[in-house]
């Protein structure tokens, strides 16, 4: 049986020390991919509390069919997505997206930045997002990402080399290719 | 992108090629410098999105998290308590007006029945001998006890 599931069966035999231990081997991924979609570490922890308590509420019900951690990350997207929409940072349409405003005041050095990097993926539609910090972060399979995800492995495939696209684009100051 | 190739240097940068589609482009890649601009560019944008990880301390954090969960526990306990009280004093004071309103309407309905019956008899029974009995009766007093002899008699017609 896997450590995952060891800690699930911990849990739900009444002792809280099994979540606690999950809780302690993801949050730092749980916080990264959080904080991939809103940029700041502040909002990343209150989405990744949040994540935690709906796990902790549902854990009970968890069947093992799926991977634990594929139904943890989906449930740290659906939370971030939340976040997101609450916050009115509305996700962006491809069509929405300003690349000549990124890095015009910006020289090379700043690009190669951490605030630079964030906000070009900050311009990135969710859903592309998504399964690019999932492949990126987590270094997920296609496989796995489809699972969170709940999508097939060529949307995944597509979505990550969309979203590469545009990350290159806007860190280069190019105008993308319209499709 | 100007290599047909070059789409798919996204899959391969991620390991998620075929066997023989991987081994053609291992050698494809260092021959095709648009396949090869394409893999560099990749490997740099997950280089610089890795260095978004974000450190945290995971004791803090539990603490953190454990003290909502505690508070919601709380608050889910003391809600459980009032309404269990509810439904306890619900069940208890729900039988009382209900038990009322049924011994009220048995006793409207059965004097409501006694009393038509009386007068009906009074208003269809007219017969001589009671209202002689009432004409000579000298006082009120007399007048109720016949009245309450007659009423007696049919009461117990009504139950029979």
């Amino acid at each position: 049986m896997d450590e995952d599931l060891e800690l699930i069966n911990k849990f739900k035999s009444g002792h809280l020390e099994g979540f606690e231990m999950l809780v302690k081997k993801y949050h730092t991924r749980v916080i990264t991919i959080a904080n991939s979609f809103v940029g700041n570490t502040s909002d990343a922890e209150d989405i990744a509390q949040e994540t935690f308590l709906k796990i902790y509420h549902t854990l009970e019900s968890f069947k093992a069919q799926a991977k634990f951690s594929s139904w943890l990350y989906r449930i740290t997207v659906n939370t971030a997505y939340d976040h997101l929409r609450k916050n009115k940072h509305k996700p962006l349409s491809l069509d929405e997206i300003d690349y000549s405003a990124i890095s015009d005041n910006k020289n090379r050095e700043d690009l190669v930045a951490k605030e630079a990097m964030q906000e070009a993926l900050n311009k990135i539609p969710f859903d592309f997002r998504s399964a690019l910090t999932l492949k990126e972060i987590e270094g997920l399979s296609y496989q796995e990402i489809a699972e969170a995800l709940k999508i097939t492995i060529g949307t995944v495939e597509s979505r990550i080399f969309r979203a590469r696209q545009i990350l290159k684009k806007l860190l280069t100051h190019k105008e993308p290719d319209k499709r | 992108m100007n290599c047909a190739h070059s789409r798919r240097i996204s899959r391969y940068a991620d390991n998620e090629l075929p066997q023989k589609e991987k081994e053609f482009l291992d050698k494809h890649i260092f021959t095709c410098p648009p396949c090869l601009h394409e893999l560099k560019a990749i490997t740099s944008i997950k280089e610089r999105i890795l260095k978004n990880k974000v450190d945290t301390n995971a004791g803090f954090f539990w603490q953190t998290l454990k003290k909502r969960i505690d508070t919601e526990a709380r608050a889910v306990s003391t809600k459980e308590m009032f309404s269990l009280d509810f439904g306890s004093w619900a069940k208890r004071l729900i039988p009382v007006p209900i038990f009322a309103s049924l011994l009220v309407l048995a006793f409207l309905t059965i004097n409501s029945r006694n009393s038509n019956l009386i007068d009906a008899y009074l208003f269809t029974n007219q017969d001589s001998s009671v209202l002689e009995l009432m004409d000579n009766a000298g006082s009120q007093s007399e007048i109720n006890i016949l009245l309450y002899n007659q009423t007696s008699f049919l009461r117990s017609q009504s139950i029979c």
